[in-house]
């Protein structure tokens, strides 16, 4: 598999302020990351996208020195991820952190942003995840939505140069989740670097200038986020029970990559589900049977897999 | 150091505002004492101190574990894995759990014992104010064990288990830790277990400044080793919470 690292980088490409170097986490059975290689540079938006379970958290707690590789080395502003927390150059905003009942909201951003060697202040960070009228209110106080607002300013009080988010719009609905982007790229917007984790396409497409699909804890693809797209969506299949029309014919019809017959029914994967319905009904208005499956998002990364890893 | 102070301090006034902490650790002993007092007046205490030094021992034991199930908490839901995203030492999350508990501690023993001076009527002994002070002081002092039991208790079990385990350990040294009934009257099996345990050795500190007698050097070094012992425990526990 190629990736990102392998190709020659030209000079003037920045050095990577983080890097994956063969990174291999297990727990027990289960290989959570597997010979993860990736670098990221400076004022980079990075997705991290894959479906569920696809080694997403695990990554991110490898980058921030929670969890420890089996095998391979991760380096953060060049040396020990844990070094470069300890030196204030990472905020993260980690998958449904509590948070400690009977402080403040304000306190509490006080308190991490005194951590941090050159923090906002607690006045501009109350802004940026606007928070303002419920500065004085105890967290257990707040509702779902403040509660990620808060987690979101403890992230980026300490004015970090580096902002990690594991799945960090996962509870909110459509409206809060293009608000809470918004106010990350006002942050962004200063030429700091943001790495997030996701299983939205469309979150990735919208937000980051570079998407690294993994699944299985296997690095799938690290592409600009229209190349992403291009590739995972759009697929399908169409399965039919008759028709009428030679196997040949279906092998023509737009978009078909291949046909396979099973117990008499006929099976069509295509990279365009509705061209080829369309073309089929005109040939074969007496089709019987049919059922059109839109390619999950992880169908869609082993497309992306089988195609060799970079498109 | 500034910064852990700086969470040492919103640790402090996160638990000290909050009401049902002060009612349960303040309150909760001095009430048992004036119950205690108010059924069994007239009965001659059966040790120097007698009820006082045994429901101060109580308040110790109430104060100390309370690390437990306030760090379990944390980690159950997350708090000390976004502490650890932050330049603060981890540690320093431990060493603030300790202190303020040890802060909870200081008045809960003196509450009982202020209330003991004002209305008790067994004590046996009239307290001196430098004994009084003693007595709170060192009492206080050898609640130190029983902090480092609440955190190792907290370290090692998360959420739910840190409450079941805290309870659990609260019987015990408040049961069969010679509090109400000396180790003496226990069976014997029982009393050897009672003389090994770190609530016993507050009773016996309170016991001795009330007495006026030397501390027996038995409870010390059931202190100690119970100081060291759970201490080092906890380290253990904290390095397996901290690496994955």
């Amino acid at each position: 598999m190629s990736t990102d690292n392998d190709k020659p980088r030209s000079p003037t490409m920045p050095a990577a302020i983080a890097t994956f170097d063969g990174v291999t986490r297990r727990y027990g059975e289960i290989t959570a990351v597997d010979n993860l290689s990736l670098g990221i540079q400076r004022g980079q938006t990075v997705a991290l996208l894959g479906p569920n379970g696809a080694g997403k958290t695990t990554a991110v707690e490898l980058l921030l020195g929670l969890a420890n590789p089996d095998q391979g080395v991760v380096h953060l502003f060049g040396g020990p991820p844990a070094d470069a927390v300890a030196a204030g150059r990472v905020g993260a905003m980690l998958q449904d952190a509590g948070l400690p009942q009977g402080a403040r909201v304000a306190e509490l951003i006080g308190l991490v942003r005194s951590l941090y060697p050159e923090p906002l202040s607690v006045a501009d960070t109350l802004q940026l995840a606007d928070l303002e009228q419920v500065a004085d209110r105890r967290v257990e106080r707040l509702s779902g939505g403040q509660r990620q607002r808060v987690r979101l300013a403890l992230a980026l009080a300490g004015n970090p140069e580096l902002l990690v988010l594991d799945e960090p719009t996962a509870a909110l609905d459509v409206d809060a989740r293009r608000t809470f982007w918004d106010r990350v790229s006002g942050y962004v917007s200063a030429g700091r670097t943001v790495l997030f984790a996701t299983h939205r396409l469309e979150e990735a497409d919208a937000v980051a200038d570079r998407v690294v699909v993994i699944a299985g804890g296997r690095l799938l693809a690290d592409a600009p986020p229209d190349q992403v797209k291009a590739q995972a969506t759009g697929r399908g299949t169409i399965s039919l029970a008759a028709c009428g029309l030679p196997r040949m014919a279906l092998e023509r019809l737009p978009g078909v990559q291949s046909v396979e017959v099973d117990r008499g029914r006929l099976t069509l994967s295509t990279t365009d589900p509705d061209a080829t319905v369309r073309a089929l009904l005109q040939q074969a208005p007496h089709v019987e049977g049919l059922e059109v499956t839109r390619a999950g998002m992880e169908e869609a990364f082993l497309h992306l897999t089988r195609q060799g890893g970079t498109p | 150091m500034i910064r852990s102070l700086d969470y040492l301090s919103l640790e402090a006034k996160r638990q000290w505002r909050n009401r049902e902490i002060l009612i349960f650790r303040l309150g909760f002993p001095t009430a048992v004492y004036l119950i205690l007092n108010a059924t069994d007046g007239d009965s001659p205490p059966t040790n120097p101190g007698g009820t006082m030094v045994a429901i101060a021992a109580l308040a110790a034991v109430n104060s100390g574990l309370a690390a437990g199930p306030s760090l379990g908490d944390e980690r159950a839901n997350g708090w000390l894995r976004q502490l650890r995203t932050t330049p603060l030492r981890p540690s320093a999350a431990v060493a603030a759990k300790i202190v303020v508990a040890m802060s909870f501690a200081l008045p809960a023993i003196a509450l009982v014992a202020a209330v003991a001076g004002m209305f008790g009527d067994n004590e046996g002994t009239a307290l001196g104010w430098a004994q009084w002070l003693r007595l709170v002081g060192l009492m206080w002092l050898a609640t130190t064990p029983i902090t480092a039991v609440g955190t190792l208790i907290g370290l090692t079990f998360g959420g739910e288990a840190a409450h079941g385990a805290t309870t659990l350990a609260f019987v015990v040294l408040w049961l069969l830790g010679g509090i109400f009934t000396p180790p003496s009257q226990m069976p014997d099996a029982l009393g050897a277990i009672a003389e090994t345990l770190p609530s016993h050795g507050v009773v016996q500190v309170g016991q001795s400044v009330a007495g006026g007698y030397a501390l027996p050097t038995s409870a010390l070094v059931v202190l100690a080793v119970w100081t060291v012992g759970a201490g080092a425990l906890a380290a253990l526990a904290w390095r397996r919470v901290v690496t994955r």
